[in-house]
């Protein structure tokens, strides 16, 4: 939407609805009947009860390998590499599933037609959310008004909270019923999720693409530098680059390098998913330091030494990162108490979804912190979802789009209807009612190993 | 036991002096080839204990009783959305501190390892609730990662299966829970392949039986006094109350009454599962500390609000307890570090096993805190693996579950009945945990095609 038609329809809706455009259940978005603020103002006093709760397992390429097929870990006793103490036990790799992207979608039924789509971050062992979702929140949630999403967020949540479920799976499965709670509010009211969040500080959010490859010493980094500055030509001010070895690396000159070539016209930041002790934190921040360059220094110590990121904030002048491993504004509350982080990275699929998305951005903007939403694996409704939240915070000034081309991947834009609008360096949230996501029923049928 | 003045024929120093009949020599050789078959089998067997012990099966097995066949999710028991907690003006507010129940039903996941060498180890999850989540966990998480290795490696494998999911943050719920009871499972594997109590494993026992301590409740204050004097009648000298609601309710009369009842025997806790805000649970702990004789004080604050107990526990004389809520050692790290805590009750099947429950032990010992093990519905299995570890730690004050073994899940299903006598529990003195499932009863309440 142009400035000019945004001004004519917030004229028209009474300066909250986008045009004149209302939703009728069951065929997508249509051209309102005679008066669309009533039928609007109508429509918020019925109910809107919960019929259905799917789990949709995706995964690409739907090979044969069965859900308990191997899982790609390090073996037992890996080691870190590098010199000296730099070589201990590596803590920090996670497992994957061999060369397949997974992923669980939810689908919400509700007694008026209305539909709605959500997503849980699940790349490893999806059928533990799907199950979680099947068996401790479906049971909560038929019956219920839809549109009681907060309520029901916190009814979900009080389910296992004081048997300490305050991450990992369960809020992964959390976010999945939420994001599809907030499409069918947005369905129900007419309005993209953005405007229900309190409306937009800007059209489009910059994205930012995660970058690999290794500079070598016998072709100086030129390839890589290359394709940096290819990437950044293309529109993207930011590049996320790995960093979990140590100051001799190959990685640390990769970023030196790559940096140093699109100075001026892009910073990079550096990811290092956990690898640091903190003395070893401290050292490579010095180094990102002196490199210059850097948008922020990201998940740098072992996860589960949250306490000690303040320490690391203080001794480092790069703006230090944290929060795709977090699941709670809790845990967001206890690292920017301290000042632990300048800003933080919390995942839409992971962090219990847009509702206590939006609080954590909340309590990053009270302790004045930016947030940039993480974006790693997954499909349109991660995507969108982020989007929205994204658009609509004040202190969010970027979100990550894995690979930069996202977008393009076998969960990206060939299951959907109406694509995305992702473009290298920003995305658009859809225009149209809730997250704005519409499947298309025979792609998603081919990605699909389990419905429930 | 051989003395150092006993020869190897086994005659006394006297008669190998003296020569000895013949007959004696002869008698003595033969028992000596005896007892030397003997201590070389011994030996045998430590040595195959040696040996690699492969993992061929991981199988999650879902226990439920009654065994009743009803659907996974049939609705739950819980409060109705909005549900406020009662009470007058301020504390009649949202309750965010009730957990689901599965209605009428106690339920588990066992966890079933099978070595390539046919031994069988056995493990617990705790899991009341939603037990096929665990399942799926232990399928599609755990179990391909640790067939085809050495069931010897616990630690290796412990360290392994917490990194899978670490950096995504997964540090708490079902995925510790599902941990714990493949761990609990290698410990008795351990046990078994070496012949030993896994206490014995882990360096041995600081006493010979356990304190226990059980809940008591009532829907009268005159019933739940009677119950507090049965459970004195037994031995016990401890026992446990819940105290959930605030001002306006006649919840603090029943704590004077067991108070009072307890007094000349011993202590009441006091578990609120949650329940309070900082100031109202300065406001019931001031009440308790004028009472003298209240054990602890236990999970007062909402979960999410740890960091706030430093300040509970700074301001009461009462002690602070917490820890059943908590799944890892970082959070037991963060809780006793601000001195949040007087006591912690972590649940063996919920921290992820005899791994991390020993190092949160060790943990609490090296800020001069006592340990009580947290123990809810589940099997004897998990009973047994609470009572090997608390033995075997030094500062492990008292256990829960003195009513335990009565359960739907306890005594019924174990061919050998836990002993707990005045108020003590003794472990089974048999290789691992020393649980062996009456088969027919394990299968009875196996819950099928899960």
């Amino acid at each position: 939407m142009d400035r000019r038609t945004f001004l004519e329809g917030s004229a028209a809706a009474g300066g909250l609805l986008i045009g004149a455009r209302a939703f009728s259940p069951g065929d997508g978005v249509v051209e309102a009947a005679a008066s669309p603020l009533v039928a609007q103002a109508s429509r918020g006093t019925s109910p809107l009860v919960i019929t259905g709760v799917q789990t949709i397992v995706i995964r690409a390429p739907r090979d044969n390998s069965t859900p308990e097929g191997p899982l790609a870990v390090n073996p037992l006793g890996t080691t870190t590499g590098g010199p000296g103490i730099w070589n201990r036990l590596d803590m920090a790799s996670p497992s994957r599933f061999n060369g397949v992207e997974q992923a669980v979608l939810v689908k919400i039924t509700t007694d008026q037609g209305l539909i709605g789509w959500g997503e849980c971050h699940a790349p490893a062992a999806p059928r533990m959310q799907a199950t979680i979702i099947q068996d401790l929140f479906r049971p909560q949630l038929i019956g219920q008004d839809a549109r009681q999403v907060q309520a029901l967020w916190h009814r979900l949540y009080a389910s296992e909270r004081v048997r300490g479920y305050s991450t990992g799976a369960h809020l992964e499965a959390l976010a999945g019923v939420d994001i599809a709670l907030w499409d069918i509010l947005g369905k129900f009211v007419g309005v993209p999720v953005s405007r229900l969040l309190g409306g937009t500080f800007r059209d489009r959010i910059p994205t930012y693409a995660t970058f690999s490859g290794t500079y070598t010493n016998k072709d100086k980094g030129q390839p890589v530098v290359d394709r940096a500055q290819a990437m950044v030509a293309s529109g993207f001010t930011a590049l996320k680059l790995a960093l979990r070895k140590g100051p001799d690396s190959d990685e640390l000159a990769t970023v030196r390098v790559i940096a140093e070539a699109v100075r001026d016209k892009a910073q990079i930041a550096v990811d290092a998913l956990g690898a640091f002790s903190l003395n070893e934190a401290v050292r490579m921040g010095k180094e990102l330091d002196r490199i210059g360059n850097i948008a922020w220094f990201e998940d740098a110590l072992v996860p589960d030494d949250l306490p000690r990121y303040p320490e690391l904030a203080e001794a480092v002048d790069t703006a230090i990162c944290a929060g795709e491993m977090l699941s709670t504004r809790y845990q967001f509350r206890d690292l920017l108490i301290d000042r632990g982080a300048d800003m933080v990275n919390p995942d839409m699929g992971r962090a219990g979804g847009i509702t206590e998305m939006r609080r954590i951005s909340w309590i990053a903007d009270v302790y004045g912190a930016l947030w940039a939403p993480h974006v790693s694996t997954g499909s349109a409704p991660y995507m969108a979802a982020s989007m929205h939240l994204a658009v609509s915070s004040p202190n969010c000034p970027m979100m990550e789009i894995y690979d930069g081309n996202k977008q393009d991947g076998p969960f990206g834009n060939r299951l959907l209807k109406e694509p995305l609008d992702i473009k290298p360096g920003w995305a658009t949230p859809p225009d149209r009612p809730g997250l704005g996501v519409d499947f298309d029923p025979a792609a998603l049928a081919a990605v699909t190993v389990e419905t429930r | 036991m051989a003395s150092p003045l006993t020869n190897t024929a086994g005659l006394s120093r006297r008669e190998w002096l003296t020569g000895g009949s013949s007959r004696q020599v002869r008698d003595a050789q033969v028992a000596q080839t005896q007892r030397g078959a003997a201590v070389a089998r011994d030996r045998q067997e430590r040595l195959d204990a040696v040996k690699p012990l492969t993992i061929r099966s991981v199988e999650p097995v879902i226990i439920r009783t009654p065994a009743k066949a009803i659907a996974f999710d049939e609705p739950l028991d819980l409060a109705p959305i909005g549900d406020l907690a009662g009470g007058l003006a301020l504390w009649d507010r949202l309750d965010h501190a009730t957990p689901t129940r599965f209605k009428g039903y106690e339920q588990a996941v066992l966890v079933k390892i099978t070595t390539d060498s046919g031994l069988v180890g056995w493990g617990e999850c705790h899991a009341p609730s939603a037990p096929r989540v665990h399942q799926r966990v232990i399928t599609d998480l755990f179990a391909p990662v640790l067939r085809g290795k050495d069931a010897r490696q616990i630690n290796g494998l412990w360290e392994r299966l917490f990194t899978t999911e670490r950096v995504r943050g997964y540090s708490t719920g079902s995925q510790f829970e599902a941990l714990a009871g493949v761990d609990l499972a290698l410990w008795d594997l351990m046990g078994k392949a070496t012949g030993q109590p896994v206490y014995q494993l882990l360096g041995g026992r600081f006493r010979e039986s356990q304190p226990v301590y059980r809940g008591i409740g009532g829907a009268t204050t005159e019933a739940i006094v009677e119950n507090t004097k049965a459970a004195i009648a037994s031995g016990m000298s401890f026992v446990k109350m819940s105290y959930h609601k605030g001002k306006g309710s006649e919840d603090f009369e029943r704590v004077e009454a067991v108070a009072a009842a307890m007094k000349p025997h011993g202590q009441v806790a006091i578990d609120s599962l949650g329940a309070f805000k900082l100031y109202e649970a300065v406001q019931a702990g001031r009440r308790f500390d004028k009472l003298g004789n209240i054990g602890w004080f236990e999970d007062a604050l909402q979960q999410d609000d740890q960091p706030a107990y430093a300040k509970l526990a700074a301001a009461l004389e009462t002690p602070v307890c917490s820890g059943e809520m908590l799944n890892n050692k970082f959070q037991f790290r963060d809780l006793l570090s601000s001195r949040g805590a007087d006591v912690v009750n972590p649940d063996v099947c919920r921290v992820g096993g005899i791994t991390e429950g020993l190092r949160i032990a060790a943990l609490a010992d090296a800020f001069n805190i006592q340990w009580s093990p947290h123990v809810s519905t589940g099997t004897l299995l998990y009973y047994a693996a609470s009572l090997h570890l608390a033995l075997a730690t030094p500062n492990c004050v008292i256990m829960e579950g003195g009513a335990k073994p009565g359960a739907p899940l306890g005594n019924a299903l174990v061919t050998t009945p836990m002993r707990i006598e005045k108020g003590l529990a003794y472990p089974l003195d048999a290789p691992g945990f020393g649980i062996e499932w009456r088969e027919s009863a394990l299968a009875a309440v196996t819950v099928k095609n899960a």
